[in-house]
């Protein structure tokens, strides 16, 4: 059937990119006859380093067939329900995104509409009120979602994953299946010279190892895709203005928030991701208006913990690669696209890439079809993501601070500036092909960040204010019924002994 | 909420019409919107019996219709895909049913699977693993279930019905609840000289209906949206080069199909549509190709049972305006575009826009987001409809012997869309098919079209390797079974629907020898 079929492929790379890809490949294809080797790069990796995941993160677990239990232990792992913003507006209060539906729609129209018509009316409720996973993140409650909410919400959960704990989860996992292992720094990609395929690794210690298809998951240095195989990369520095990424850490906190925290401060915005045995902190700013120095004493303050002063500044920019497929060669996580770290999209990457590259694992070494595919949906989804992103920094109302003026000011790329318009003027949200955020989810951000939308859709209108009232009461009380038994997320994970 | 309500007119009284009219008495209280309806007893509608799609439940489950009410009233039947006879070549048939071939393994369609078996000499019938198809082929019916592990919950249903009585029964429900009616015929159409937007309709009668919102329904006609705001027109023609129709119904004969059946002939092909009263029947061809006395020659030649009229000829042009809400006007079915009913999708096309316009109804200041909103979502249905249409023409194999006017050469041998010429080399090159958000036609629909018009990938998903050749074909085995005893338990689609919502009335159902 193929002249030059796939039978060996070579994944090279480290950490998070490099086990997941190895996984979830042997997974698919592992019994296939699919040679699969891994040549593992030294680790990036740092005490305290943290993945926040999205709630995507849980399907692929059992996809690799990885125990959540053991899994979390070993990576000192919490839950999350959602995510806390602080300190993006100087007036209004902080939100949460929960990872949940929010309200219910009441005769076929979403149930935000009545929301904003109800709070033009006085109403006093905020908009997260009417999401189980931020209510109980905003009592300190947590929950399996999935338990007593069938019928009234859709809800998730995401995890904070200590970065070094869950790479070694994934790495035994990988070895107990004797998917074969080599370690060391890369000296050389080779390349036929004919047709500019990647024909082999070579590493300093003089290992070669060849394949007929190779996977980068070296991260952020693309040492395959972009060094090997010159695919430029496209920057998104005119969206995302933030350069800099300090990573660092503090002691626990108890009890655990069952969900992050990302404060906006002058130069960027600090997040809090709390795991068992350290607190994860992430600042990301732009160091045209901030030190390192400065960034780490600020870090201190806006956060009010003692950070560990071993703190690691990685400058970056935000942007993808051309093409994350090239020729033989599929870039997966950081070497394909290294965004900015909000909303915590750096795991989802990974999988993203990963899930198309599966159903569209090459047959033949001359693959152009399955490339041209695959990067068109990878593409499109990565700027989903991005609109999603985007929208923090240009919705701020931090006035007064030239970053965030500049924030405010960033010409958005077309399509978000269409979604955002309609939404602004009618309250309708616009889902386009490949979105990674689902409704849900915009809403909860656009509303939480202030933008509220000038009209709503008349249909709301249809349904008389009392019904409406007590549309919103019996929601209101669900919920409030729901989450009052709920306990901390120490019971959950079975890290407090209960007491009678 | 403002002070006067919008006041809607609709102009037609076809089927889109009444469904528009009917969705806004359901959705809009009289204070907030009036709604009234022009239509001319002298125009006639262009509805000939109808086969719908699966959406159209869930408007009547809005319109809160009873089921087995509407459908004694409408002469229903139910529809679970469309049988598509002499595509690629003469003698082929294949089913396009409204659900799956077979559920997915390890997340991978059965398709896939079925590809491998048959590369490696184990060929079996593709349609045998599809629930659907196989009531289809067996005259059976019943409801989903919605156990969704079961093979019976792989498929939805739609209906075959009178559209004519579907407009009636609608328009029954309307005024019942208040819509106002009026019969007459506009005369002229009278703008706004400041901006253009439509003012007011004049009627024979001397009445001038004014209005805010007004909704083009006229049909092919296009009166307010084509012939007086003048938005111009895309032809699709070169693609889609049926420009006729004949329509005769005839008496209920042969099998009493759960399925519509679409059979490919020397111009262009015929539906066959049957009813609980009649069958519906019709010719859709190219005047290119053909002439009209030829075309009723074959069309009659074709009845399985006898002529109730004489064909009745419409015209038509595939395309549709580029912009279907321009100013204060909305074009709602055929008035905005037409796409020939080979998929069924007239009707589904008129639901959606009228279901885009409320969840995008303007206020009486109409803003140009909203206008924009509801043209770019309804582009992308007609856009993906049609390159699905176009396939069915494209993808066929007829030697010449086959082709006696040459239309089938021409289809095959056109220069089509690039969009579909890059759908077409990825499936052919591994089965893969590209997910869309919105939009009609997920990948089992084009599964069905592709293989049943003999179109077969070189590859196969690797992913199906992972599992070995004899665990496959146990598995393979298996699904085939479950759908055997599962389709033999169902009831006659004549049995399920006597039960359901016989109509006395309707005696060629008793006639019928397989009731």
């Amino acid at each position: 059937m193929s002249d030059h079929p796939v039978k060996k492929v070579v994944i090279v790379g480290r950490d998070d990119a490099l086990w997941l890809s190895a996984n979830v490949l042997w997974r698919a294809l592992g019994q296939s006859g699919l040679d699969i080797t891994v040549v593992e790069l030294p680790s990036l990796l740092r005490p305290g380093d943290v993945y926040p995941t999205l709630k995507q993160q849980e399907a692929y677990h059992n996809l690799i067939g990885i125990n959540e239990g053991p899994m979390m232990k070993a990576s000192h792992a919490t839950y999350t329900l959602g995510q806390r913003f602080n300190n993006w507006s100087k007036t209004k209060p902080p939100f949460i995104h929960g990872y949940s539906t929010y309200g219910r729609p009441l005769n076929r129209v979403s149930f935000h509409h009545y929301w904003v018509k109800a709070r033009a009316q006085g109403l006093k409720a905020e908009f997260e009120d009417f999401s189980l996973n931020a209510v109980a993140a905003k009592y300190g409650r947590f929950f399996l979602p999935g338990e007593a909410v069938d019928g009234f919400a859709i809800c998730d959960y995401a995890y904070h994953l200590e970065a070094q704990g869950y790479c070694h989860v994934l790495k035994t996992v990988a070895l107990d299946r004797k998917i074969k292992h080599v370690s060391g720094r890369l000296a050389e990609v080779a390349r036929d010279t004919l047709s500019g395929d990647i024909t082999g690794v070579t590493l300093t210690d003089g290992q070669a190892i060849e394949g007929d298809f190779f996977i980068d998951a070296s991260g952020a240095e693309s040492a395959l895709l972009g060094e090997g195989l010159d695919v430029g990369f496209d920057s998104w520095r005119q969206w995302f203005p933030c350069d800099r990424l300090m990573t660092t850490y503090a002691a626990p906190l108890a009890p655990l928030p069952p969900f992050s925290q990302v404060s906006a401060f002058r130069s960027g915005w600090v997040g809090l991701y709390p795991l068992r045995n350290c607190t994860a902190v992430q600042q990301v700013y732009t160091s045209h208006d901030l030190t390192d120095e400065a960034a780490y004493e600020a870090a201190g303050i806006f956060t009010s913990l003692k950070l560990n002063p071993d703190a690691v500044v990685t400058p970056f920019t935000a942007g993808t690669r051309r093409r994350f497929w090239e020729k033989n060669c599929v870039a997966i996580g950081e070497a394909a696209a290294v965004l900015d770290p909000i909303d915590s999209v750096r795991m989802h990457v990974n999988l993203l890439g990963l899930s198309h590259l599966i159903s569209l694992f090459p047959i033949d070494r001359d693959c152009g079809i399955e490339s041209t595919e695959y990067n068109r949906n990878v593409h499109s989804s990565l700027e989903r993501i991005r609109d999603y992103q985007l929208c923090h920094y240009v919705l701020n109302q931090r006035f007064d601070q030239p970053f965030w003026d500049h924030c405010r000011n960033i010409e958005v790329p077309d399509a978000l500036r269409y979604k955002l318009d309609l939404f602004e003027a009618r309250g309708n949200l616009v889902v386009y092909d490949d979105e990674t955020f689902e409704e849900d989810d915009w809403l909860s951000m656009l509303l939480g960040h202030g933008l509220i939308p000038k009209a709503y859709d008349p249909l709301a209108d249809q349904v008389s204010d009392a019904e409406a009232i007590q549309h919103f009461q019996k929601m209101l009380g669900f919920i409030k019924a729901a989450v009052e038994p709920m306990k901390p997320m120490e019971e959950t994970l079975g890290i407090v002994p209960i007491r009678a | 909420m403002q002070k006067d309500p919008i006041r809607i007119v609709i102009l037609g009284g076809g089927t889109a019409g009444w469904m528009t009219a009917a969705g806004f008495i359901k959705g809009f209280k009289p204070e907030f919107a009036s709604v009234r309806l022009i239509e001319s007893d002298e125009i006639g509608t262009v509805g000939v019996g109808e086969a719908t799609l699966p959406q159209l439940k869930s408007f009547n489950d809005f319109l809160g219709l009873n089921e087995p009410e509407f459908m004694r009233d409408t002469n229903a039947t139910f529809k679970l895909g469309i049988d598509f006879r002499n595509w690629g070549r003469e003698g082929d048939s294949y089913i396009h049913p409204f659900g799956i071939h077979g559920q997915a393994i390890n997340g991978v369609p059965l398709f896939q699977y079925w590809l491998k078996a048959r590369a490696n000499g184990h060929d079996s019938d593709l349609e045998s693993y599809s629930f659907p198809i196989m009531a289809c082929r067996n005259l059976k019916f019943d409801f989903p279930s919605e156990d969704d592990r079961s093979v019976r919950s792989t498929f939805a249903y739609a209906y075959q019905f009178d559209a004519v009585l579907y407009a009636r029964y609608l328009r029954r429900w309307a005024e019942s609840k208040g819509l106002q009616r009026t019969e007459g015929k506009v005369v002229e159409v009278n703008l706004r000289p400041e901006d253009g937007f439509i003012r007011s309709l004049t009627l024979a009668s001397g009445e001038v209906v004014e209005g805010d919102l007004f909704i083009d329904c006229s049909g092919f006609r296009s009166l307010l949206l084509g012939q007086t705001l003048k938005v111009p027109w895309e032809d699709w023609t070169p693609w889609l080069p049926c420009d006729r129709a004949l329509a005769v119904p005839c008496d209920r004969a042969g099998d009493f199909t759960p399925y519509t059946r679409a059979t490919a002939r020397e111009a262009g092909w015929t539906w066959r549509i049957p009813l609980q009263h009649r069958t519906g029947n019709g010719y859709v061809f190219s005047s290119r190709f053909t002439t009209e006395d030829r075309a009723a020659e074959v069309l009659l030649a074709g009845l399985d049972g006898k002529a109730q009229a004489e064909p009745r000829l419409i015209k038509f042009a595939a395309g549709r305006r580029k912009q279907s809400w321009y100013k204060n006007c909305i074009a709602i079915g055929l008035a905005s575009g037409f796409l020939e009913p080979l998929e069924s999708t007239s009707i589904y096309l008129a639901q959606m826009a009228s279901d885009f316009v409320m969840r995008l109804f303007p206020g009486k200041d109409i803003d140009p987001k909203l206008v924009a909103e509801f043209n770019r979502t309804i582009d992308i249905e007609y856009d993906r409809v049609r390159d699905f249409l176009i396939l069915h023409y494209h993808a066929n194999q007829k030697p010449a012997e086959e082709d006696p006017t040459g239309l089938w050469r021409y289809v095959r041998e056109m220069t089509v869309p690039d969009t579909l010429i890059e759908k077409m080399e990825t499936f052919k090159h591994r089965g893969h098919i590209h997910r869309y958000r919105d939009g009609l036609f997920a990948p089992p629909s084009w599964i069905a079209v592709y293989t049943g018009q003999n179109i077969l990938p070189r590859n196969y998903d690797r992913q199906v390797d992972n599992m070995s050749t004899e665990a496959m074909l146990e598995k393979m085995r298996e699904m085939q079974e479950r759908v055997a005893v599962n389709v033999e338990v169902l009831p006659t689609h004549a049995d399920f629907l006597r039960d359901y919502c016989f109509d006395p009335s309707a005696k060629m159902m008793q006639e019928a020898g397989n009731v």
